[in-house]
């Protein structure tokens, strides 16, 4: 029986990796969901020609699995939903340069690695949200303020297990050093509402049924709750208005999702090829569209949704340096209690 | 003490035992003896409460327990019941296992008893260990202990020794009987093997084609068998076919009877005169054929005996050798012999046929 | 080691080579206390570590007492009591068993959360605000106690109900004729008795709930667990990640030895005497209260989450994408198929190389081997690859240098490295079937299969495999339902292009689109139905072979 079944591991591998030897695909291990990224995927196939092979996982789950791989990994790119995650794969050694001139002339220099290892593709930003019926906006002004007496028992934000989080928090450490942040976190964890649980939609939706006031969420988790099927959620969220903080100073916080070239890509061109694709207008427009994330390329029109939540001034701190301090920012929300 | 009166069991449609009659008095052993499947375990789970009566009634000390409507509840009955298997406790000591069932007295008088019956049985020693420690025999003993701990009205006991080594089962029957003696306890005990029954009861019930064939002690039952199931199925013995021919004197057999009324049983082996009650009821009249029950030892072993019988089997049984016999190719005959007459088998020697009791039945 | 082993025969030593080849990824994690970062634990234990140890004991023992209520009561009522509806609730009280942990935590946070149906129910009758009334909080360490309790108990159920259907009816009668209550009996007699095995199916429960992630993650309740992820995803930290493991591991491993221990006392238990405990007519009022106590689990478990996925599903799911469903679904019944019969065929090498040369060896390896199922799925995910991805990386090169050739990453990049991390996550469960089963054969039946001039792997053929018949289809029952709910490490191992229905629902649901992972969510638990009724009827035939 051991050796049948062993055959038909060798049959399977064989079915599974059929179409490696030929030239036109390209393997992708993306941390972002499949439904996010495939309807993308698939239209580069049917431009280009190029087979798509998808594999989606936890970010430092497919970091590991390319660097256990080694030099015959299959991974040609590797896309992830947060900066730190690059920025480690960089540090593992398992990504490679690609100084496209699509990359340098498209994204912004604070939202690419210095070595063009990684680059940006889509920005999300972590503003305050909250109540329409009982916030007045005007109260609201920085996140430094939130730690003010007055949002006590008022505010809900997810765990700090939560890589958003987790590069908020490594901003602020950019932008205003660590004993500054930690004070900071411990005046948000004072003003907390409740324990923090559930995903930023919760937060959400925790602010609706007045369990807080404000939440700190990504926009597009509200964005995707206005633009929801059923009605009880699409009313739930009209009830939450976006404020951006910090628009006088530093500007309100962004992450992003970014893609990276794996060091061993045996299908280089294709892999090339399709962050090209990824950062033409029409996939710009997709996901500013679809996923409600701003497009990291100027002039790309944004969804009515994100429109109706108005212009901001973003971050504009190296990503770089936001994921090289994230261990940092997690042991520092450790320390000031965050859970 | 145990009145059971025209007892019927039954499973759904299928009856088990119609109207069974048997009684104990205070301090007796009785046996119900019949062979698996008989429904005797039936009978000991209604007299334990067990199982609900279809019809008759069960009284212990002269109060109805079950009747066709009534059920008393198993726990008000005051009978102790020794399992087949023991079912003691694997998780209990055997003290524990004994003072299970005087939970409802107080600590330090449930210990004292247990104590007691423990000491009855001879287990003293044993007190604290598990039943997986014990040997058959003694798991046997903290089984009877633990029934008779309450101080019973009534001991059942559901074959009782059937798991135990042959030899262990001799023993400790007689201990047994002598402890359940000793304590005036009235108990029944089930089981398929006769000498276990003869050994345990005073009284001796045996369970047929759903009835009990006759309620007696064991010389009752081996000697006077009320039932040709009863003679076949009790102890060893063959039919031999005979001839009722009318009654004439005959010096020879030394019999003198004056009565005209007198019927002869004629056989291979010799005449023999119709006991009295088989005439009072008229079981057997002049010509007909019949069959008389010969006991190994009514055949006795005579050198100088006319008649000669070949041996065809003979089974050692220290003191007496048990042969199996041929009689002019007719139907095999069972000899009970001293041993000391040793005969090999196809060898022939003369028998005699002695019947203290004469048990004939309808051929 | 291999002296000893060798001291054995073949099956020794091929059981001890599965042994080595299941304990390498434990081996990975084992090492990495070789490089001990002070400066990180020592963070950790002056912020997080103590809750981490305290909510991970208090879920794994919140989890166990709770699983055993449930699993013994039901067990107890069903085994003893006629009643009416039985019949229904026999197989029904199983199939929480389908229902993953992770999707019930999520179906029931849609129910009872504050913005909820139900809350705001009570809002809009009473015209409470959010502040006037007090209501459970769902998503909380009590609340993933409850909830686990209900999804795992039938581990407890299946042990405590063979064990108590086992029971002798006698025992029941020495009680009746000594008028001990039933009540009294159950604790006295009945409990002692079978609390091997409802030692063993606590421990499984117990173990499920701290490799658990899904649920405490999503309610927000700090464990080993999570603290595991946040050490190794947030901190980029993998030595003392699996330093946390190891951890772990140690914990479960004094929870085998307990059972363990129970087990051995147990040995002077299971000589089976008698007819087997028959069920009592229970008619009328009282009969309806069993059949409501009995069904209250089920209710709570399995009907009331089911029912609300489905109407999810029904009205807002998008359903243009059904036609992907056959696919997804075959590759979860694929894998889980290929999975269990592996994982219960190491099983029965293992139990039965013990049985055939009881040695420190084997049994060390098995205990070695069970320690995976309460690691998490991504813990045994790396622990997979890194050793997978060696053999990979050797093969390759050796191959291109002789031969030319590049067979690819056939072991770590196909469907061997998934049913490789199942085999350690799974073993456990496994192993609990076919030990009990081995146990349950008595010795001279092996003598006479021996005396009759059998090999051993004739033995095993004509006289095991036979009589362990029901034994092993419960296993492979049991390890198929895991498997189709099994997510961290199938997410990571999969290859490309390749979907099953726990994966789907996960990637929905960790999206927060709950509503659109009722889908694939109720496809799980439909696809795993069909193995908890053919596991019913299984127990039912152990049940029947000794009554």
């Amino acid at each position: 029986m051991t050796i049948s079944i062993s055959r038909l591991f060798v049959l399977f591998s064989l079915v599974i990796f059929s179409a490696h030897s030929v030239s036109a695909e390209v393997n992708v291990y993306s941390a972002r969901k499949e439904a996010l990224i495939k309807p993308i995927l698939d239209d580069f196939s049917n431009q280009t020609g190029i087979k798509v092979n998808l594999i989606t996982g936890d970010a430092d789950a497919l970091i590991s699995r390319i660097k256990s791989e080694g030099q015959f990994s299959p991974a040609d790119v590797l896309i992830s939903a947060d900066v730190g995650r690059l920025v480690r794969a960089k540090q593992l050694g398992i990504t490679q340069a690609n100084a496209d001139e699509v990359i340098i002339t498209n994204v912004p220099a604070y939202l690419r690695d210095e070595e063009l290892h990684w680059t940006a593709l889509t920005l999300r930003a972590r503003p305050i949200m909250y109540a329409k019926d009982r916030v007045d906006p005007a109260s609201l002004s920085t996140m430094q303020a939130l730690t003010n007496k007055e949002w006590k028992n008022r505010i809900c934000i997810r765990s700090s297990n939560n890589i958003y989080n987790q590069s908020m928090i490594s901003g602020m450490i950019q932008t205003q050093g660590e004993a500054k942040t930690l004070d900071w976190a411990k005046g948000l964890v004072a003003n907390f509402a409740r324990t923090p649980k559930g995903g930023d939609r919760d937060q959400i939706k925790a602010v609706v049924a007045g369990e807080c006031d404000v939440a700190i969420a990504n926009t597009y988790y509200l964005a995707g709750m206005l633009n929801a099927d059923d009605e009880a959620t699409r009313k739930t969220a009209q009830q939450v208005a976006v404020f951006w903080p910090d628009q006088d100073t530093i500007g309100t916080h962004v992450n992003i999702s970014g893609v990276s070239i794996a060091k061993y890509a045996s299908n280089l061109d294709a892999a090339k090829t399709l962050i090209r694709f990824m950062l033409t207008d029409e996939a710009q427009v997709w996901y500013a569209e679809t996923n409600h994330e701003y497009p990291v390329k100027a002039g790309i029109k944004w969804s009515q949704t994100l429109q109706d939540m108005g212009t901001f001034k973003a971050q504009e701190v190296s990503l770089a340096k936001v994921g090289e301090t994230n261990a940092k920012a997690l042991m520092l929300m450790d320390k000031a209690g965050w859970r | 003490m145990l009145d059971i009166n025209n007892l019927s069991l039954s499973f759904g449609t299928q009856k088990v035992l119609q109207k069974l009659t048997i009684s104990l008095q205070q301090g007796e052993i009785g046996c119900i003896l019949g062979p698996s499947g008989c429904g005797k375990t039936t009978l000991l789970r209604a007299i334990a409460g067990f199982k609900s009566v279809q019809a008759g009634s069960i009284s212990v000390n002269d109060i109805i327990v079950s009747d066709a409507g009534y059920k008393m509840p198993v726990a008000k009955r005051k009978i102790g019941v020794v399992f087949q298997d023991f079912a003691l406790f694997p998780h209990m000591n055997v003290l524990k296992n004994v003072a299970y069932g005087l939970s409802k007295l107080s600590k330090s008088e449930a210990l004292k008893l247990a104590q007691e019956a423990i000491e009855l049985v001879g287990l003293n020693d044993a007190k604290s260990k598990y039943p997986h420690e014990l040997s058959g025999g003694q798991q046997q003993r903290v089984a009877i202990a633990r029934a008779i701990a309450p101080k019973p009205d009534l001991l059942l006991l559901d074959e009782p020794f059937s798991s135990l080594d042959p030899d262990l089962r001799e023993r400790l029957s007689s201990e047994i009987r002598s402890i359940i003696k000793q304590q005036n306890i009235t108990a029944l005990l089930i089981t398929h093997d006769q000498t276990e029954a003869f050994a345990m009861a005073d009284k001796i019930g045996v369970l047929h084609h759903q009835q009990c064939q006759q309620w007696g002690t064991a010389y009752d039952l081996y000697h006077e068998p009320a039932t040709e199931f009863i003679a076949d199925f009790v102890g060893e013995g063959v039919f031999i076919p005979v001839q009722v021919v009318a009654y004439e004197n005959d010096s020879e057999s030394k019999i003198e009877a004056s009565d005209d009324k007198l019927l002869w049983l004629e056989t291979q082996l010799g005449r023999f005169l119709l006991p009295q009650e088989y005439i009072d009821n008229a079981a057997f009249k002049v010509g007909d054929i019949a069959k008389m029950l010969v006991r190994p030892d009514d055949l006795r072993h005579q050198d100088e005996s006319v008649l000669k019988a070949k041996v065809v089997g003979r089974s050692f049984r220290g003191a007496h050798i048990l042969y199996r016999l041929s009689l002019n190719q007719g139907e095999p005959l069972l000899c009970l012999a001293p041993s000391h007459h040793d005969h090999q088998i196809g060898e022939s020697f003369g028998i005699h046929l002695e019947v203290e009791h004469v048990i004939c039945f309808p051929y | 080691m291999i002296k000893t082993a060798l001291k054995g025969s073949a099956f020794t030593i091929y059981s001890v080579l599965a042994g080595l080849l299941l304990g390498l990824p434990l081996f990975v994690i084992f090492f990495s206390f070789f490089s001990w970062d002070t400066a990180i634990w020592q963070h950790l234990a002056a912020t997080v570590l103590p809750k981490y140890i305290s909510n991970s004991l208090m879920l794994a023992f919140g989890v166990g007492f709770g699983a055993t209520i449930l699993g013994t009561c039901l067990a107890w009522l069903i085994v003893n009591y006629n009643f009416y509806g039985r019949r229904l609730i026999q197989w029904m009280v199983l199939l929480p068993l389908a229902m993953p942990a992770y999707i019930i935590a999520y179906t029931y946070t849609g129910l009872l959360d504050f913005a909820g149906p139900l809350q705001t129910f009570i809002r809009g009758t009473f015209d409470l605000g959010a502040q006037d009334y007090w209501f459970p909080e769902v998503r909380s360490l009590s609340g993933a106690i409850i909830l686990m309790s209900l999804v795992l108990y039938p581990y407890v159920y299946i042990l405590a109900r063979t064990a108590f259907s086992e029971q002798s009816q006698k025992y029941r009668e020495v009680s009746e004729l000594a008028g001990v209550s039933p009540l009294k009996h159950f604790f006295k007699v009945a409990l002692p008795l079978a609390r091997p095995a409802i030692m063993t199916g606590a421990a499984l429960a117990m173990m499920e709930a701290l490799a658990d992630f899904g649920t405490v993650e999503y309610f927000g309740v700090s464990t080993f667990t999570t603290g595991i992820y946040r050490t190794w995803f947030g901190m980029g930290d993998i030595k003392a990640a699996s330093q946390l493991s190891g951890f772990l591991c140690l914990f479960v491993f004094i929870l085998i030895m307990v059972e363990k221990m129970s087990r051995r006392d147990s040995q002077n238990y299971s000589s089976r005497q008698g007819k087997s405990a028959q069920a009592k007519q229970v008619n009328g009022i009282n009969g309806i209260l069993i059949f409501v106590l009995c069904s209250l689990p089920v209710a709570f478990g399995f009907i009331i989450p089911f029912v609300q996925l489905a109407t999810w599903a029904l009205s807002f799911s998008d359903l243009s994408n059904l036609a992907d469903y056959p696919e997804y679904a075959m590759n979860s019944a694929m894998l889980a198929s290929i999975g269990a019969i592996v994982v219960v065929a190491m099983a029965l090498l293992f139990s039965y190389a013990k049985r055939l040369h009881p040695s420190k060896t084997v049994s060390g390896f098995i205990q070695l081997v069970s320690l995976g199922y309460a690691l998490p799925g991504t813990v045994i995910a790396i622990g997979v690859l890194v050793p997978l991805g060696w053999l990979d990386i050797k093969l390759n090169v050796m191959t291109n240098v002789w031969f030319d050739f590049q067979p690819g990453l056939v072991f770590s990049g196909t469907v061997f490295a998934l049913i490789f991390a199942y085999a350690i996550r799974f073993m456990s469960v496994a192993l609990n079937n076919t030990e009990a089963g081995i146990q349950r054969i008595k010795p001279s039946m092996d003598e006479a299969s021996k005396v009759l001039g059998d090999s051993p792997t004739q033995r095993l053929l004509r006289i095991h495999i036979p009589l362990l018949k029901a034994s092993l289809l419960s296993a492979t029952l049991l390890v198929f339902v895991d498997i189709l709910k099994e997510l961290p490490a199938t997410l990571v191992l999969r290859p490309f292009n390749f979907n099953t229905l726990a994966v789907k629902a996960f990637e929905l649901a960790s999206d927060e689109r709950l509503i659109d992972a009722a889908l694939p969510s109720i496809t799980i638990v439909l696809v795993g139905i069909l193995p908890v009724i053919i596991l019913t009827k299984t127990l039912d035939g152990i049940e029947r072979k000794y009554a």
